[in-house]
């Protein structure tokens, strides 16, 4: 290969996959993991999901048998599990679409062994989500006049509502998503049904694959096609999250209205996003074998991605500090020193407000937790990872419990202060819809592609076809990748 | 091929850029000041605004300096590391905006320039007062912690602060310095008695020299070992690689927070009660604009005068192109959600901001800026072929650095009153952006054009789009 294009290892570049990976390795790795039995591993998720998602079953049964009661959400917490539980489920969405989008427009290679993963988390995280706002409700059977739909009574949605942008947001994010993700999965299920040895499995991928025959004018249209898939898709990273921040930020309730809530929800979102693709890649990688694709420095780099986005979630959390003292506004100080930071300012009883360890839970986390991450030695540390992913995970979760519920719960005046108490039916349908999202997921893996194939090839030096050829420009297209197998 | 045998430095035969550029920038500078003595000595208060947005400009373009430094050194991208070089001087001009710094510190300390007054000068005639009046929220001293009745009673005072501000801005204005009632400025007394000891004083001044002290120290550490990698032996052009992308992330930290309170400091306390949290994204925005401008001007006329033979060219320009056009649509996602969080909510001491920026003949101004900084550029920018047409590339970047000099008016001016552009404004604008250019043509003409020493160099050069 071309000399300036090798790796400079005293500058510490290196190559992304190990010496002596082929092409053909990498299908076998990645089209085995649907063609063998499944290990194990596999099967001992996979149970745990089942019962989970039978516990979301139930406690909708419940919920919508009895009424939204059931959950905790009280006067003054109108909003409690249930949108916090929407907002970090979405938020999750938004690694896939970064890796998938906006990596794939600054020309990051590393993507490659972890988008078609990070994507199909995306469509599962929002489903999961979806439930939440839909059942909140109160009557889901009524949620289709959330569509323009004409009707004969003349009810239209409130469009001035932050809560309509948020439904076509979400769905304009779940339905490019899906197509965005399924453009990608074509070349790999023709592999598959190429490599299919039962009928069935022919005809089936074979039905997906939509004739994929790799010539070259399927290619050229393909690799067009997703460029404006990723065109259309990174304004939507952006849009999806700053619209679900809108929910609260066009409120005048302190804690809620600041203007710096949409990209902070975006940071945080890719953050939370990150982290969940991260530890579920740890397991699968180990489960499936997948060392050898999805490497130590494909890892080391997802690090440094949480490292950065959650110091944007930390200078995001300072400047709400900074403007709830600065802005000289007694019941913004009040949400953010009484009732978040727990001290400087106490009630009448000279207490803390009690919810104060919410917020340190989050800081620890999400603030704290990442700063590991500076040392190289941390960052490519498989256990420090994944603890360090799991308080993440936990983190976001925390940060949006502390951006909901502390914010109301005491608010203007005493007298309508209240406090919030999760009950078994908010905790379970939490639970539950990792069932779904477990279940949705472990699928995936089993019968997709978990890896895109043509990508990862494309990676590789000797898939440029130029490789020994020292007149750099004859090569217009680098990355064509290898035709499927 | 002749690539290799170039030394990427303007030659002495090119007089227009090695000595005229600055030359005629210096004297750009000279017409500048002319004009603003003339505009200092018939109103100095005016003329203060005035110098404030020609210093902001300038800061802009320091800022997005050091931030395109560290971004490419810290993501270890090749591509942009022959555009790096101007972002390199750019950002080494960081002593500059110290040096216009001191007129601008003097103004205020003397009283001259009237901007912060409310801010700075609150503690004159209430000086005992002030001191006592630490109110809620002030966590920095254990054991002052108050009850909810000290909040009950500083809030009463805040909700006539809150009518006060909604009857000033329903009620006929007559002027914005128009006459406050004596209860009116009591409540707007208050709210800033609360916050005085965070700009009063010696505490503004002193923080605005740690600003410029950490960017100093971040300009001139990329700028040095950029040069210092030029000469450099290939071990040592590895380890200086090394060592400024191990600092460049803390770099970056240290360049956010000081970016975000200086935008604080010396834009947003001209409104003493409005406040808003994404206001440094937004500052920080413009100036990564700014930097990217004014890379794709000077480097395509610098390609066009085959000064950095094709270490430059339609690629870079493409992709700096392209990330130009990225950061201008990051500026209008978040002076949109500024815009629109304020709008929509409607809180008086919030709104107060853009009240100011819509009245009073700014309305065209407004929609000026949302239109040529975000709409008309977007469309022209979108283009694949406009990106790799260098003269039509030139053009957009060029329209959108006069844009961000406009948005910069934009954020200073109105504070000032009316819409009325004076000589004093061309004058302090020229001025500072013709020191700036005078040092960055200078500091070309004295140093390789491009990062000859980069080891990712020859990368970059064989740079090519795959689409």
């Amino acid at each position: 290969m071309g000399s300036h294009a090798a790796p400079i290892e005293e500058i510490g570049e290196r190559q992304l996959l190990p010496p002596g990976t082929t092409f053909s390795s990498i299908t076998e790795t990645i089209a085995g993991v649907t063609e063998k039995p499944a290990p194990r591993g596999w099967w001992m998720l996979f149970l745990p999901a089942l019962c989970l998602l039978g516990l979301m079953f139930v406690c909708i049964g419940y919920l919508l048998t009895i009424g939204i009661g059931v959950w905790g959400n009280n006067t003054p917490a109108y909003w409690a599990w249930d949108i916090t539980n929407f907002v970090w489920w979405i938020g999750i969405g938004h690694a896939g679409t970064l890796i998938s989008a906006i990596l794939f427009l600054f020309r990051q290679n590393w993507r490659t062994s972890i988008n078609r993963f990070a994507e199909a988390m995306t469509v599962f995280a929002v489903l999961c989500a979806a439930i939440f706002p839909a059942l909140h409700t109160g009557r889901p059977w009524f949620d289709y006049y959330l569509f323009p739909l004409p009707n004969s009574m003349g009810i239209w949605p409130n469009l001035k509502s932050p809560l309509m942008w948020d439904f076509f947001a979400v769905n304009t994010y779940l339905t490019i998503s899906v197509v965005f993700w399924y453009v990608g999965l074509i070349p790999d299920l023709a592999t598959l049904r190429d490599r299919s040895k039962s009928l069935l499995r022919k005809r089936a991928y074979g039905f997906f694959a939509l004739g994929w025959r790799g010539s070259h004018r399927h290619w050229q249209h393909y690799e067009r096609g997703y460029l404006i898939f990723a065109g259309i898709s990174t304004p939507l990273v952006l849009s999806v999250h700053s619209v679900v921040s809108f929910d609260f930020a066009t409120s005048v309730i302190p804690g809620w209205h600041t203007t710096i809530f949409p990209p902070y929800f975006v940071a945080g979102a890719v953050f939370s996003g990150f982290a969940l693709v991260l530890t579920l890649m740890l397991i699968v990688r180990s489960v499936f074998g997948l060392h050898s694709l999805v490497t130590v420095k494909h890892m080391d780099l997802m690090n440094k991605f949480m490292l950065a986005t959650g110091t944007m979630v930390g200078y995001a959390y300072a400047m709400e500090f900074f403007i709830a003292w600065y802005s000289g506004n007694p019941y913004e100080a009040w949400v953010f020193f009484h009732n978040r930071l727990g001290f400087g300012l106490i009630d009448e009883q000279g207490n803390w407000g009690p919810l104060w360890w919410s917020y340190w839970a989050m800081i620890s986390c999400n603030v704290l937790s990442p700063q590991v991450f500076w040392s190289k030695k941390m960052r490519t540390s498989i256990p420090v990872m994944f603890v360090v992913t799991i308080f993440i995970n936990i983190g976001m979760w925390f940060e949006r419990f502390v951006i909901i519920v502390t914010s109301v719960y005491r608010d203007y005046l005493p007298g309508s202060w209240g406090s919030f108490e999760a009950t078994w039916v908010d905790i379970g349908l939490y639970c539950g819809t990792f069932g779904l999202f477990l279940t949705l997921f472990l699928l995936f893996v089993r019968w997709i592609p978990m890896i895109a194939i043509a990508e990862v090839k494309a990676t590789l030096p000797h898939a440029h076809p130029h490789a020994h050829d020292e007149h750099e420009h004859e090569h217009a297209h680098d990355a064509v990748p290898a035709p499927a197998e | 091929m002749s690539e290799q045998e170039h030394d990427y430095r303007i030659p002495d035969s090119d007089k227009l850029w090695k000595k005229n550029s600055w030359v005629f920038s210096a004297g750009i500078a000279a017409i500048g000041g002319i004009l603003s003595l003339l505009g200092f000595s018939s109103d100095a208060d005016r003329f203060g605004y005035s110098y404030l947005f020609g210093f902001i400009v300038v800061t802009t373009f320091v800022l997005g300096g050091i931030f395109y430094s560290a971004a490419t050194n810290f993501t270890a991208g090749h591509w942009g590391v022959t555009a790096r070089r101007m972002a390199e001087v750019a950002g080494s001009a960081a002593p500059l905006i110290a040096i216009l710094f001191i007129p601008l510190a003097a103004g205020v300390y003397t009283g001259t320039f009237s901007m912060y007054d409310e801010w700075l000068h609150l503690h004159d005639g209430h000086g005992e007062h002030g001191e006592s009046h630490e109110e809620h929220g002030d966590h920095a001293h254990e054991g002052e912690e108050h009850s909810a009745l000290d909040l009950f009673n500083a809030s009463t005072a805040h909700a006539q602060e809150f009518e006060l501000e909604r009857v000033r801005r329903y009620e006929p204005i007559n002027g914005l310095h128009g006459e406050r009632s004596a209860q009116e400025h009591a409540a707007h007394h208050h709210v800033l008695e609360h916050k005085s000891g965070w700009l009063a004083g010696s505490f503004w001044l002193v923080r605005g020299l740690i600003y410029l002290l950490i960017w100093i120290a971040i300009g001139i550490f990329y700028f040095r070992n950029s040069i210092a990698q030029d000469d450099a032996d290939e071990k040592e052009r590895f380890a200086i690689t090394n060592k400024v992308k191990s600092l460049s992330a803390m770099c970056a930290v240290g360049f956010g927070l000081t970016l975000t309170f200086a935008a604080f400091d010396w834009i947003m306390a001209m409104e003493p009660s409005w406040y808003s949290t994404i206001f440094g994204v937004v500052v920080f925005a413009g100036s990564a604009v700014a930097i990217l401008a004014i890379q794709t001007v000077v480097g395509i006329r610098l390609y066009q005068r085959g000064h950095v033979g094709e270490a430059l060219n339609v690629e870079h320009f493409h992709d700096l192109g392209k990330l130009l056009f990225g950061f201008m649509c990051f500026w209008a996602y978040v002076s949109f959600s500024q815009w629109m969080l304020i709008w929509y909510a409607g809180i008086p001491e919030e709104a107060v901001w853009y009240h100011k920026r819509w009245g009073h003949g700014w309305k065209f101004w407004s929609l000026f800026v949302g239109f040529g900084h975000f709409v008309l550029p977007f469309y022209f920018l979108i283009s694949r072929l406009v990106k790799r047409r260098l003269g039509m590339m030139a053009f957009g970047a060029a329209w959108l650095l006069i844009m961000h000099i406009c948005d910069v008016y934009w954020l200073i001016l109105p504070q000032a009153g009316e819409f009325a552009p004076n000589a004093s404004d061309i004058g302090a604008l020229l001025l500072c952006v013709g020191l700036f250019f005078t040092y960055f043509f200078w500091m070309l003409g004295r140093h390789p054009l491009i990062p000859v020493g980069d080891p990712r160099l020859a990368r970059c050069i064989h740079h090519h789009q795959s689409y």
